[in-house]
C-alpha cells in the first residue's frame, strides 16, 4: 500500500493503482470528474495510464448536469 | 484648476465649484428635468467638485447624443468600473440559463467584448430559466441574444458563435480570452471544458457552475478552486434529472455569482472578499 492524499485527506491505495481506478472507488462517472494530480490537470484519456506514487496529491471535482 | 468629467468630457472648472454651478443647475426649472449623478451616486447640489471627479447629468425624457450615452449607461458604476471593463473580453460557452442570464449582465456592466458560443436554437422548453422572448422561438441562440443586448448596450463588440464545444475545437475557439465562462448543461461537457482550458489554455482563467438544479436555499451554493485558475460555482449535488428541474430563480443566482466572478477578476479583486 502507499499514502497519497485525496480531496484533502490521507488515504491508503495500493500500488500501481490508476487515476481511473481511484474514480470508479469513489464511485464517480470518469466521464464528469475534473482530476487535478500535484497540481497538474489530467485529460480523461491518460486515466488509465496515470498510476499513482506514494505521496501524491489528488483531488477530484465532480460535475453534475444543469444549466 | 481641477479637472472633471461631465457626461463623459473632460472639462476644466476653476476649484471650489459645486454641482449647482454647471449647467445652469441652480436653475429650479433645471433642476426638475435633470438626473444628477456624481461618482456614481445621486449628487447633491451643494457638494463641491474634486478633481477626477464624474458629474453625470440625465436630462428627462431627451434622448443623448450617441456620444453620450455609452458614459451615461455608466452613471451609476463604481467609478473607473466601466473604463476598466472597456478593455476586457469575455467567452461565454452556452447561452443556456446560465449564459444567457452571464451576458445579460456583463452587456450592462459594459465588458468590452463578449463571444457568445452555443449552438442550439430557442425553443418554448427554454422560457422558464432563459432570457429568451417568445418572438424569438426557433431562432438560434447566438442571434437572439445578439439581438437583445444590442437593444440593452450596443457599445459591447459581440461574436456570434454558433457551435458546439469539443475537445478538438475548444483551443482554436477560446485562444486569447482571459475569462472564460462555462455555462453548458452537461455534465461531460463542464468537466471537458474545465480540463481542456485549465491545460490547454494557460492564459485564461474559468468560471464554472456545477449543482445548480431544483429550488434549494442558494445560501449552498459554495465555491471550489482547481489549479488557481478555475472556480466552480454550485451545491455540487443538485443536478437536473427526472423530478428535479431547472428554476429561473435559482439558476440566475448562480449565474450572476458567475459573472460578479468574471467582473472581480477583471478588476484585480481578491475573489473571496
Amino acid at each position: 500500500m502507499i499514502k497519497i492524499k485525496c480531496n484533502g485527506k490521507d488515504c491508503k491505495v495500493k500500488e500501481n493503482q490508476s487515476v481511473m481506478e481511484i474514480i470508479t472507488d469513489y464511485n464517480l462517472n470518469p466521464k464528469t470528474v475534473v482530476v487535478e494530480l500535484n497540481r497538474n490537470i489530467i485529460m480523461y484519456d491518460d486515466f488509465e495510464s496515470t498510476l499513482l506514487q506514494e505521496n501524491d496529491v489528488i483531488e477530484l471535482i465532480n460535475f453534475v448536469g444543469g444549466g | 484648476m481641477i479637472k472633471i468629467e461631465i457626461n463623459g468630457k473632460v472639462t476644466t472648472l476653476k476649484k471650489s465649484t459645486q454641482v449647482k454651478d454647471i449647467d445652469n443647475l441652480s436653475d429650479k426649472y433645471n433642476q426638475e428635468n435633470s438626473i444628477i449623478y456624481h461618482n456614481g451616486y445621486s449628487a447633491n447640489l451643494v457638494d463641491t467638485l474634486e478633481d477626477g471627479d464624474k458629474l453625470m447629468i440625465i436630462k428627462k425624457n431627451m434622448q443623448p447624443s450617441i456620444d453620450e450615452l455609452e458614459s451615461l449607461i455608466s452613471a451609476r458604476h463604481t467609478p473607473f468600473v466601466y473604463e476598466k471593463l472597456k478593455q476586457s473580453k469575455v467567452a461565454i460557452i452556452g447561452l443556456g440559463g446560465l449564459g444567457s442570464n452571464i451576458a445579460i449582465s456583463l452587456a450592462r456592466m459594459g465588458v468590452g467584448k463578449l463571444k457568445l458560443i452555443d449552438f442550439d436554437y430557442v425553443e418554448p422548453s427554454n422560457i422558464n430559466r432563459q432570457q429568451y422572448f417568445l418572438d424569438q422561438l426557433w431562432m438560434h441562440k447566438t442571434d437572439a441574444i445578439y439581438e437583445t443586448l444590442k437593444r440593452i448596450n450596443p457599445f459591447v463588440n459581440l461574436e456570434k458563435t454558433p457551435i458546439k464545444i469539443t475537445e478538438e475545437n475548444i483551443v482554436d475557439v477560446l485562444e486569447g480570452y482571459e475569462v472564460i465562462i462555462e455555462a453548458v448543461d452537461g455534465a461531460v461537457t463542464k468537466s471537458m471544458i474545465i480540463s481542456s482550458v485549465l491545460k490547454f489554455l494557460k492564459g485564461s482563467y474559468i468560471i464554472g457552475a456545477s449543482g445548480i438544479a431544483g429550488l434549494y436555499d442558494t445560501s449552498r451554493f459554495k465555491y471550489k478552486t482547481i489549479s488557481d485558475r478555475a472556480i466552480i460555482v454550485g451545491d455540487f449535488e443538485n443536478e437536473a434529472k427526472k423530478g428535479s428541474g431547472l428554476m429561473a430563480t435559482r439558476v440566475a443566482v448562480a449565474a450572476n455569482i458567475q459573472a460578479n466572478l468574471a467582473v472581480k477578476y477583471i478588476l484585480g479583486e481578491s475573489l473571496n472578499d
